[in-house]
């Protein structure tokens, strides 16, 4: 069984032994593949393209290929759940505060505006002193990036997913 | 709005005969009550106004001063209480 560990896939934020021939960067340039792989059976992918070609997809390596890919949907899985988390702990204060400003101080026909439960405590209101606990700061959403540029949703999203193939 | 006034404006919509009484206490501001069901509690004081609908979990308030129109404050409070109905909140 030969491993070919010296392929690294470069992202931006994290690298991952693709266990492929060459090196492909993050725009899935073939750049340069090392001495080992030249010495290998197998040839290595055609310049300019980092998937081998079909020569090289032996059963070694697409059972490579399957732990690469089974292992990046786990990430992928794994990022998923702990943002689901992160938001919705954060969007029940989030939302209330959103419709006070947008939608009842935001349509200019009420002055001040409030949404309290059914217990008396108060959720939002116009001053923005809500007193419902945030578990993270209210305008930390604003900080992060769009969903899609966030670290996961590299692998996550449909359209950038196959950069990394 | 004190967590006090959010208990009597709460129970003032199952038994408005209180703040008809006694007015309705929003923000520190005392209203004249001038609608109360079980859905919606409409108050004015002077030219300001306060809308207050109940929603299926919460209640949403909005004040109007003097430049705004009560039909417009109620309309706006009322549509967005319809929609959180909707979505059972």
């Amino acid at each position: 069984m030969r491993r070919y560990s010296s392929t690294i896939l470069c992202t931006s934020q994290v690298k991952i032994p693709l266990l492929l021939g060459g090196v492909c960067s993050r725009n899935g340039i073939y750049q340069k593949p090392n001495s080992e792989s030249k010495k290998s059976p197998y040839p290595s992918g055609p310049p300019g393209h980092c998937v081998p070609n079909e020569t090289m997809l032996t059963s070694e390596t697409t059972n490579y290929r399957k732990a690469q890919l089974s292992l990046i949907l786990l990430l992928c899985a794994f990022f998923e759940r702990q943002q689901k988390l992160q938001t919705t702990n954060s969007s029940h204060s989030m939302s209330w505060q959103t419709y006070v400003d947008s939608n009842l101080v935001g349509s200019g026909a009420v002055r001040k505006a409030a949404i309290i439960g059914l217990d008396g405590n108060t959720w939002a209101t116009t001053s923005g002193k809500c007193l419902a606990k945030l578990p993270f700061p209210s305008h930390q959403s604003k900080i992060l990036p769009p969903q899609i540029l966030r670290f996961p949703y590299h692998f996550c999203h449909p359209l950038l997913f196959p950069l990394f193939l | 709005m004190s967590k006090e006034e959010g208990t009597k404006l709460v129970a003032a919509f199952k038994d408005p005969s209180g703040i008809r009484a006694n007015g309705l206490h929003v923000g520190g501001t005392r209203y004249i009550t001038l609608k109360a069901d079980d859905r919606s509690v409409y108050g004015k004081q002077g030219s300001n106004g306060v809308v207050t609908v109940k929603t299926k979990q919460a209640v949403l308030i909005g004040v109007y001063d003097q430049n705004q129109q009560p039909g417009n404050a109620a309309n706006v409070v009322e549509k967005l209480a319809d929609y959180l109905i909707g979505v059972n909140y």
